[in-house]
C-alpha cells in the first residue's frame, strides 16, 4: 500500500514538473545536474585577458581560458595546480624559470604554443595598449622599461624556446612569482585573431573569441547572462561535468534570496551586508555555508601630501590618535552590518608565505597600542601632543577635520561620532555626489581622511606592501605615505628568498607603517561567505584572481 | 496635410538638432567623463594613452564636431563603457524586449483600467466604485520595483509557480516563453489598470454632469446607449491625451522592472549610460527618446481630430 502511495505521488510530481517546465520553456529537468546557474553582480567590461579589471571578468576568464597553473583552494587558503603547463624547472639563482606546456589545443582546433604566452605577456606591456595589469608582469626583465617606453619588446625576458617551451627570465628573485602568473593576465593570446579584429574591438566581441579553458561563450546579453558551453577540445575536458552555466547579471538582493530559495541559483558569494539575508536560508536544508577570509582590507586614508585641509594629518601623534580612536568591531557592525571582521593589522588573515600564514606569524599589530591608550582622555592627551609639536592652540573643541565621502559611503557619520565622542574634536563630512568629483577633490587635496579598500592582486604580503613605497605609483592615492626607511627596507626584499627571512622583514614593514608612523589606519577585512547548494560539489573559492572555479565541480 | 506634415517634420528636426547640442555641451560641462574612474588610478603615461585610443583627449568643440558630423549620417558612435556596442546593436539587441514588455503591460492594464473606469462612473459612489478607487489608489501608491519584488518573492521564490528571472529569446523573442512575462507585465501592468481607470472616471463624470447627456436621457434614450454614444466619445480627450505617450514611453523600458526580472533591455542600459557619462549611448538615447515624443505629440493632434472634428491643426 505505502510502495502504491509513493508511486502515485511519484507521478504526480513528474506530472507537475512537467507541467512547470513545459510553463517555464524547454528546460528539461533531466539536464539538472549537468547545469550550473549563476549570478554576477554586473557584466564583465571586457573578454581580453590582457585588459582585465576585477573579478566579474576573472570569473567568466577562469572558466573560458586557461593560464599555465590554476589557482585551487584548500581550507581557505590558495594553492596553485598545474594546467597548461605540464612541468616547470626554476633555476638555481631563482631568476630563469622553464615551463613545458601540455599538448593542448583551442577552441578552433589550432594549438597552444609557448609563443602566444609570450605574445601575452608583449601584449600586456605594450604601452600603445596601456593595460591597467601591466605592472603585473614587472617582475620580469626589461618588462618594466618596456612598458614605459624606456626599453624595447626584444629585450623582455619572455621567450619561446620551442613550440611547448616558455622561459621567463626575471629581475630579482621573486618566490611569490608563480602565484602572480597564476593570473588572468598571463593566459595565452592569439594574435592572429585579434589583429583581424583590432584590438579595441577585441575587448568585448565575445562572438570572434577563440578558447582553451574549459568552456566556450555560446551568448552574452549585457544586463541579461552569459552562458557557457562546455568546450570538447579542452585538454581536461572528460573531467569537466557542467554542460551548460548559466552567469545573470542581477544586484538585486531580493531577487538573489529568491533564486537561492527556490533552488535556481547554485553558489552566491558575498562579504557584504546582504549575507543577513542568506543567512536566513540556511534553515532550508538544500542550502549549506562556509565561511574564509578575503583578500581585501578596508582604511581610514589620513591625508599626508599637504596635512589635509586641517594641515594636521602630517604629524604622526596625530594620527596615532585618530587610528586608536576607532573602534573596529563597532565599525565592522555599523557600516559591515557585522559581516565582515574587525583587523588590527593591514595584511589579510588569508595571505600565506610559501606554507606559512603570515598574519598567524606576525599577529595584530596594533592591539598593544589599542590597550595602552584605552580611556579618552589618553588619546586626547595624544592628540595635544600634536597639536603641540605643531605649534598649534590644543583647545580639541576647536580643530575640525574633513572626511571626504563618495556618495555611497556612510564612513563618514560613523567616523564623526566616533572622534567627536572620543577626541572632543569635529569631523565635516563632506559627500561628493559623484566618482568624477570625489576624484577632483581628492586629486586637489580637499580632505583630511577618507575611506578606501584594497583587494589583493595575489597570495603574498608584497600585494598589499607595496602600496606603501613611495614610487610605487599607488600611495599618492592612499594619502602620499612617504618613508625612505620604508623603501630601503622594502626594496632589501629583492635579494632574500628565504620564507623566514621575508616573513620578519614583512612585518618589519607593517609595524612601520601601522604603528610607528599610523601611516594608514586599517579597520576591517573582508570575510567571504559562501551559500551553496547542497549537492555542488568540489566548487572551488580561491582568494585572489577569480572568486571562484566551477571547471572541476560537479552536482550530485 | 501635406503642408503640415513638412512644416512638423522641419521642426522635428531643428528640435533635435538643438536638444542634441545641448545634450553635448551639458555633459561636457560636468566633471568627469566614461574614463575618470576607471583609469583613476593608472599611471599617468597609461592614463593619458587610454584617452587617446578613445579620442576623449581632443577638445571639446572638435569632438562637438565630430559628433554632429558622424550624427548627421546616422552614426552615434560606438559606446566608451561598452565597446563594441553602438546605437543600432542597441535598437537591435535591446529594444525588443523592452517594447514586448511595454506593450504587453498596456494590452492587459489599459482596457482593464478603462473598463473599470466606466464602471466606476456608471455606479458612481456604490460598492463598484468604492472598490475601483480603493484598489487605484492603493496601486498607484506602490512602485513597481516594490510591487515586482513581491511578485517575484511570493509567486516565484515561494510557491514557485513562475520563473523568477530571465526573459524569452531567440524563436520566442516576440512570441512565446510566456511564463517568463507574466510576472513582469503585472509589476508594470498593474500601475495602468490604476491610472487609466482614475483618468476614465474622472473624465466620464465631467461628461455625465453635462447638458447633453440629460438631453439625451430625457430623449429617452436607454442608459448604455447614453454611455456608449454620447460620453465615452467625449469622455476619450484625456485618454488620448496620454495613451500615446504611455505607449511610446513604455516600449522604450522600465528601469525597475528590468532590473528585477534581469530583463536585457534598453531601460536599464540607458541609465547606466548615464552613471557611466557614455556620451555616444546618451546622445543617441537622447535623440530616440526626443524623436519619438515628438512623432507621438504629432499622432496625438491627429488623434483629437478623429475624436472631434472641431479640432483643427492648422488654421485654414
Amino acid at each position: 500500500m505505502k510502495k502504491h502511495l509513493l508511486v502515485t505521488t511519484g507521478l504526480t510530481a513528474l506530472a507537475l514538473t512537467t507541467l512547470l517546465a513545459g510553463c517555464g520553456g524547454k528546460k528539461a529537468s533531466a539536464t539538472a545536474n549537468q547545469t550550473l546557474n549563476l549570478v554576477q553582480v554586473s557584466d564583465p567590461t571586457t573578454v581580453d585577458v590582457n585588459d582585465v579589471r576585477n573579478a566579474n571578468e576573472f570569473n567568466i576568464l577562469n572558466a573560458t581560458q586557461e593560464g599555465l597553473f590554476r589557482v585551487t583552494s584548500k581550507n581557505g587558503h590558495d594553492d596553485l595546480k598545474l594546467a597548461q603547463a605540464k612541468s616547470y624547472k626554476v633555476s638555481d639563482d631563482g631568476k630563469v624559470y622553464t615551463f613545458k606546456l601540455r599538448n593542448s589545443k583551442w577552441s578552433d582546433g589550432k594549438d597552444v604554443t609557448a609563443q602566444q604566452f609570450v605574445d601575452s605577456i608583449l601584449r600586456e606591456l605594450n604601452p600603445k595598449n596601456a593595460f591597467a595589469y601591466a605592472s603585473m608582469a614587472y617582475d620580469i626583465k626589461g618588462a618594466e622599461a618596456y612598458n614605459t617606453k624606456k626599453g624595447s619588446a626584444d629585450a623582455v625576458g619572455a621567450k619561446a624556446l620551442d613550440k611547448h617551451t616558455l622561459q621567463l627570465t626575471l629581475t630579482n628573485k621573486t618566490p611569490y612569482f608563480l602565484k602572480k602568473l597564476a593570473s588572468v593576465v598571463f593566459y595565452p593570446v592569439r594574435l592572429d585573431k585579434i589583429n583581424k579584429v583590432g584590438t579595441k574591438k577585441w575587448k568585448t566581441d565575445w562572438k570572434d573569441q577563440v578558447y582553451n579553458g574549459a568552456y566556450t561563450m555560446k551568448s552574452w546579453k549585457t544586463n541579461g547572462k552569459i552562458v557557457l558551453t562546455k568546450n570538447p577540445k579542452f585538454w581536461n575536458a572528460k573531467k569537466v561535468n557542467f554542460k551548460t552555466v548559466n552567469v545573470t547579471t542581477t544586484e538585486k538582493d531580493a531577487t538573489i534570496t529568491s533564486l537561492l530559495q527556490s533552488g535556481q541559483l547554485d553558489a552566491v558569494l558575498t562579504s557584504g551586508a546582504n549575507a543577513a539575508d542568506f543567512n536566513k536560508l540556511t534553515a532550508n536544508k538544500k542550502i549549506t555555508k562556509r565561511t574564509q577570509a578575503g583578500g581585501s582590507t578596508s582604511f581610514v586614508v589620513f591625508n599626508q601630501h599637504t596635512g589635509g585641509t586641517s594641515k594636521l594629518l602630517k604629524n604622526a601623534k596625530i594620527r596615532q590618535a585618530l587610528s586608536l580612536a576607532i573602534n573596529r568591531s563597532a565599525y565592522n557592525k555599523a557600516i559591515n552590518g557585522g559581516q565582515g571582521e574587525a583587523v588590527y593589522s593591514f595584511v589579510p588573515d588569508s595571505i600565506d608565505v610559501n606554507t606559512t600564514n603570515y598574519h598567524d606569524y606576525a599577529g595584530n599589530l596594533l592591539t598593544p597600542a589599542l590597550k595602552k591608550f584605552n580611556t579618552n582622555a589618553k588619546l586626547q592627551q595624544l592628540f595635544q601632543t600634536g597639536l603641540k609639536q605643531l605649534g598649534r592652540d590644543t583647545n580639541l573643541s576647536k580643530v575640525t577635520l574633513t572626511y571626504l565621502s563618495s556618495s555611497n559611503d556612510d564612513t563618514g557619520t560613523f567616523l564623526k561620532q566616533q572622534f567627536e565622542s572620543k577626541l572632543g574634536i569635529k569631523l565635516k563630512v563632506k559627500t561628493a555626489p559623484d566618482d568624477a568629483s570625489f576624484i577632483a577633490d581628492r586629486n586637489d587635496n580637499q580632505y583630511d581622511l577618507l575611506s578606501n579598500g584594497w583587494t589583493g592582486d595575489y597570495d603574498d604580503p608584497s600585494t598589499f606592501l607595496n602600496l606603501w613605497v613611495s614610487t610605487g605609483g599607488f600611495q599618492k592615492f592612499f594619502g602620499g605615505y612617504d618613508s625612505p626607511d620604508y623603501d630601503k627596507l622594502y626594496a632589501s626584499l629583492a635579494t632574500v628568498s628565504n620564507t623566514k627571512q621575508r616573513l620578519k622583514i614583512y612585518r618589519q614593514l607593517e609595524q612601520r607603517l601601522l604603528t610607528e608612523d599610523y601611516g594608514v589606519a586599517p579597520v576591517t577585512g573582508e570575510k567571504t561567505q559562501i551559500f551553496t547548494n547542497k549537492q555542488l560539489k568540489n566548487f572551488q573559492t580561491p582568494v585572489f584572481g577569480p572568486n571562484y572555479d566551477y571547471v572541476y565541480a560537479s552536482k550530485d | 496635410m501635406l503642408k503640415v506634415i513638412l512644416r512638423r517634420l522641419i521642426a522635428l528636426l531643428i528640435s533635435l538638432f538643438l536638444i542634441a547640442s545641448a545634450t553635448f555641451f551639458l555633459l561636457a560641462a560636468v566633471p568627469g567623463d566614461a574614463l575618470s574612474a576607471q583609469t583613476d588610478k593608472l599611471p599617468a603615461a597609461t592614463r593619458k594613452q587610454v584617452y587617446q585610443n578613445t579620442g576623449l583627449d581632443q577638445p571639446v568643440l572638435k569632438r562637438y564636431g565630430i559628433t554632429m558630423t558622424n550624427m548627421l549620417h546616422g552614426d552615434f558612435g560606438t559606446s566608451i563603457a561598452d565597446p563594441g556596442m553602438t546605437m543600432k546593436t542597441v535598437i537591435e539587441e535591446k529594444l525588443p524586449p523592452s517594447a514586448r514588455l511595454g506593450l504587453q503591460q498596456i494590452l492587459f492594464g489599459v482596457p482593464l483600467g478603462l473598463l473599470l473606469g466606466v464602471l466606476a462612473a456608471v455606479y458612481k459612489n456604490r460598492w463598484v466604485d468604492r472598490g475601483v478607487t480603493v484598489v487605484s489608489l492603493l496601486l498607484m501608491s506602490v512602485p513597481s520595483l516594490i510591487l515586482g519584488l513581491l511578485l517575484q518573492s511570493y509567486f516565484g521564490g515561494k510557491l514557485g509557480l513562475f520563473p523568477i528571472i530571465g526573459w524569452p529569446e531567440g524563436s520566442d523573442l516576440w512570441f512565446g516563453g510566456w511564463a517568463y512575462t507574466i510576472l513582469p507585465t503585472l509589476a508594470g501592468g498593474l500601475g495602468y489598470i490604476a491610472s487609466y481607470a482614475r483618468l476614465l472616471k474622472n473624465s466620464m463624470l465631467d461628461v455625465l454632469s453635462s447638458d447633453y447627456v440629460l438631453t439625451a436621457r430625457t430623449k429617452g434614450l436607454p442608459g448604455w446607449r447614453v454611455v456608449s454614444e454620447h460620453v465615452i466619445r467625449n469622455a476619450a480627450i484625456p485618454i488620448i491625451t496620454s495613451l500615446p505617450v504611455t505607449v511610446a514611453f513604455s516600449i522604450t523600458g522600465s528601469v525597475f522592472v528590468e532590473s528585477i526580472f534581469v530583463i536585457p533591455g534598453v531601460g536599464q542600459y540607458f541609465v547606466q549610460a548615464l552613471t557611466n557619462r557614455d556620451v555616444p549611448i546618451i546622445m543617441g538615447e537622447t535623440v530616440l527618446l526626443a524623436a519619438l515624443y515628438i512623432v507621438t505629440l504629432f499622432i496625438t493632434d491627429l488623434l483629437y481630430m478623429a475624436v472631434d472634428p472641431r479640432i483643427k491643426l492648422y488654421q485654414s
